[in-house]
């Protein structure tokens, strides 16, 4: 009993060092923790996204950007393509179901997805789960609107509510200064005349549906139909508005919109992927691409890999660095405490019991790290998850035990045990040679 | 059981096969009950002495008996452990861990002992801090550090007496005192030892204590030392 509380007194008697090295260490292993949790969470939360589209329509680019922008929201929307186009790519045989997605508006901040109702029929989340409705249904109407669920719990909105949507993509951070009052925006209407996007107030949406979370960027999004869109872009050309249009006027208008940003599409049977896009390739009237969500996924994943074990090298490096901390702490307090060795040394304690004596001091001090990092990295988590979805839309999993977490554990608790080998030769040395005659 | 506690007989000693230092005893005797004063300068041996009294250091030649055990033909570890249960050893100063309560100071001189374990419960703590009169009530919880020199110096009695060992050894235990201090320390050293049972060994660089000794010694008497 007296030799454990003795190992305890004695860091405690020197708490600052400790400290010191187990703050270290403790960020160090947090580190680690987040960095192979995050790219794992961020795979796994993209893979979840895409089930069941089998290939996106866009106009020619980049498959990556396409990829990012139109279903993960990432990014400028690229080119769009003609509402023809779309029509057109309909009669393929080879297509199961289709769903246009129209980007380029934002409410508050969050990106708006012009559709059709085919979106919440069709499109399915983290292996084949269909999205549900936690209150109210699609789109019955032009003006209506179908929320993520962060949207309607941010914005506080339920069914019923009446919105403004912005025309342009906002910058978040500007948009969220005044997202306090739902309705402010009618009523600091001043203020926003200045700011280079334009609401389109006179158009007020009404929220018909809320969806339920499906920890994806789907949550993360406001959805209005085609219609709807086109009718708040009637009179705007570009970010300018060039005619002044009443509600009436819209109306008498036919909503079918011109151009549509990408095209989801399932086919009938998925070993057709290739001729589908070969189809799309050969396309005349349009310069238009086919992107597999899947393969694109991968390769991105073979890009950002090399990156991924840079960073867990560099964690492990850190580690280590903490690790020699330790060491470097232990042999400059050796010296002084020879004198407590050499008391030890003249109740009996053999030189044995002494270096297990400072093992047992690793032992406390690196399972504290650990406990302390593990700790950090669930802060970490927990503020960095809102961060990344509301300020890059990147979805990761809420934090869980893994099972190699315990065996990281055990592997930093032995690492500092091996690293305490060298103070602890040392030590021995020292009490061999000392014997009972203490130098002070 | 023989009435000699340490039996030291033909013992040679150098750091290493190359040293110059060469420390030679013909022999030496503490019986039970004796109470020995070696004197002498420093560099004289005494440390070395004392090292080789408490089996941490092993003498090339010679046989050093303890309680009838040759130390210089058993393993360190068996050395531990007759050091951990026959000895108590008070040095010059900083005796006691500065961090830790004077009741754990004290309770440590046991702890790698089963002897002194089985033989001393936890209230043999208050018997010997009265023996020595450090007021129990006002210091046993007080950390090491917030007591006085000559308080620390009774405390590193007290743990050198806890558990009842046969041999006693202080290394020059009155150096760090005064002259009032050294003589009250040398009285309560006396009337806290058993005096039936147990052998006492001090090293001091002067004589002037040895009026309460038994046998009081020149270093030089005892060691040979060869520093060529």
């Amino acid at each position: 009993m007296i030799k454990f509380s003795l190992v305890f007194q004695s860091l405690l008697n020197r708490w600052l060092s400790c400290l010191l090295i187990i703050l270290t260490l403790a960020f160090s292993i947090s580190l680690f923790f987040t960095v192979s949790r995050i790219q794992e969470s961020v795979k796994s939360s993209f893979q979840n996204t895409v089930s069941g589209v089998d290939s996106v329509v866009a106009a020619r680019g980049g498959n990556l950007q396409i990829l990012l922008n139109s279903v993960f929201l990432i990014g400028e929307p690229n080119n769009a393509i003609k509402w023809n186009t779309y029509k057109d790519i309909l009669d393929n045989d080879k297509i199961r179901w289709t769903v246009p997605i129209s980007l380029g508006d934002s409410h508050k901040g969050y990106r708006v997805i012009g559709t059709n109702n085919n979106y919440f029929k069709e499109i399915k989340y983290s292996s084949k789960k269909n999205l549900e409705f936690l209150s109210g249904n699609s789109f019955k109407d032009v003006f209506d609107v179908v929320l993520g669920s962060i949207v309607a719990s941010k914005l506080n909105y339920i069914v019923g509510s009446e919105i403004a949507i912005t025309h342009g993509l906002s910058d978040v951070g500007e948009i969220h200064t005044f997202e306090s009052e739902k309705n402010s925006s009618y009523n600091d209407h001043a203020k926003h005349e200045e700011h280079e996007d334009h609401d389109h107030e006179n158009l007020g949406f009404k929220v018909s549906g809320i969806l339920k979370a499906t920890g994806t960027p789907i949550d993360n999004a406001v959805y209005i139909s085609l219609a709807g869109a086109e009718a708040m872009h009637a009179g705007w050309i570009g970010n300018q508005k060039v005619i002044d249009v009443t509600l009436e006027k819209i109306m008498e208008n036919e909503l079918t919109p011109k151009t549509i940003t990408s095209i989801f599409v399932s086919l009938k049977n998925r070993t057709q992927i290739f001729q589908f896009q070969r189809d799309i390739l050969n396309y005349k009237k349009e310069s238009i691409s086919s992107v597999m969500p899947g393969a694109t996924l991968s390769r991105l994943w073979t890009l950002t890999g090399n990156v991924d074990k840079a960073f867990k090298i560099i964690t492990f490096f850190i580690i280590v660095i903490a690790l020699l901390g330790m060491i470097a702490m232990t042999i400059a307090g050796l010296n002084s405490r020879r004198r407590e060795m050499a008391i030890l040394r003249s109740v009996g304690a053999s030189p044995i019991n002494i270096v297990s004596l400072l093992l047992v001091e690793s032992i406390i001090i690196s399972v504290i790290s650990c406990i302390a990092g593990y700790i950090i990295m669930i802060l970490i988590f927990s503020l960095g998850k809102n961060y990344l979805q509301t300020n890059y839309g990147i979805f990761i999993d809420s934090f869980s035990v893994k099972n190699y977490d315990l065996q990281i554990i055990i592997s930093i608790v032995c690492a500092s045990l091996i690293a305490t080998i060298v103070p602890a030769i040392q030590i021995y040395k020292n009490t061999l040679r000392d014997g009972l005659s203490v130098k002070s | 059981m023989s009435k000699n506690l340490i039996i030291i007989e033909n013992v040679k000693y150098s750091f290493n096969k190359n040293s110059n230092f060469v420390l030679k005893i013909k022999k030496f005797l503490l019986n039970k009950s004796d109470s020995i004063l070696i004197y002498g300068d420093s560099g004289a041996g005494k440390s070395t002495f004392l090292n080789l009294l408490s089996g941490t250091i092993n003498p090339q030649e010679g046989s050093i008996n303890i309680l009838g055990t040759n130390i210089t033909k058993t393993s360190s570890s068996k050395k531990d452990k007759i050091r951990g249960d026959h000895f108590g050893i008070v040095f010059q100063t900083f005796n006691l861990l500065p961090y830790i309560s004077v009741k754990n100071n004290i309770l440590l001189g046991k702890a790698y002992s089963g002897r002194k374990q089985s033989i001393s419960n936890n209230d043999e703590v208050k018997v010997l801090m009265d023996k020595l009169s450090l007021n129990y009530k006002d210091l046993v919880d007080r950390k090491a550090y917030e007591l006085s020199i000559g308080q620390q110096q009774r405390v590193a009695v007290a743990r050198a007496l806890i558990g009842k060992p046969e041999i006693i050894l202080a290394d020059e235990p009155t150096s760090a005192l005064d002259k009032k201090n050294q003589n009250e320390f040398i009285n309560l050293l006396f009337k806290s030892l058993d005096d039936n049972e147990q052998g006492l060994i001090m090293v001091s660089h002067d004589k002037k204590l040895s009026s309460k000794f038994k046998i009081v010694k020149n270093i030089t008497e005892i060691c040979e030392i060869n520093n060529d």
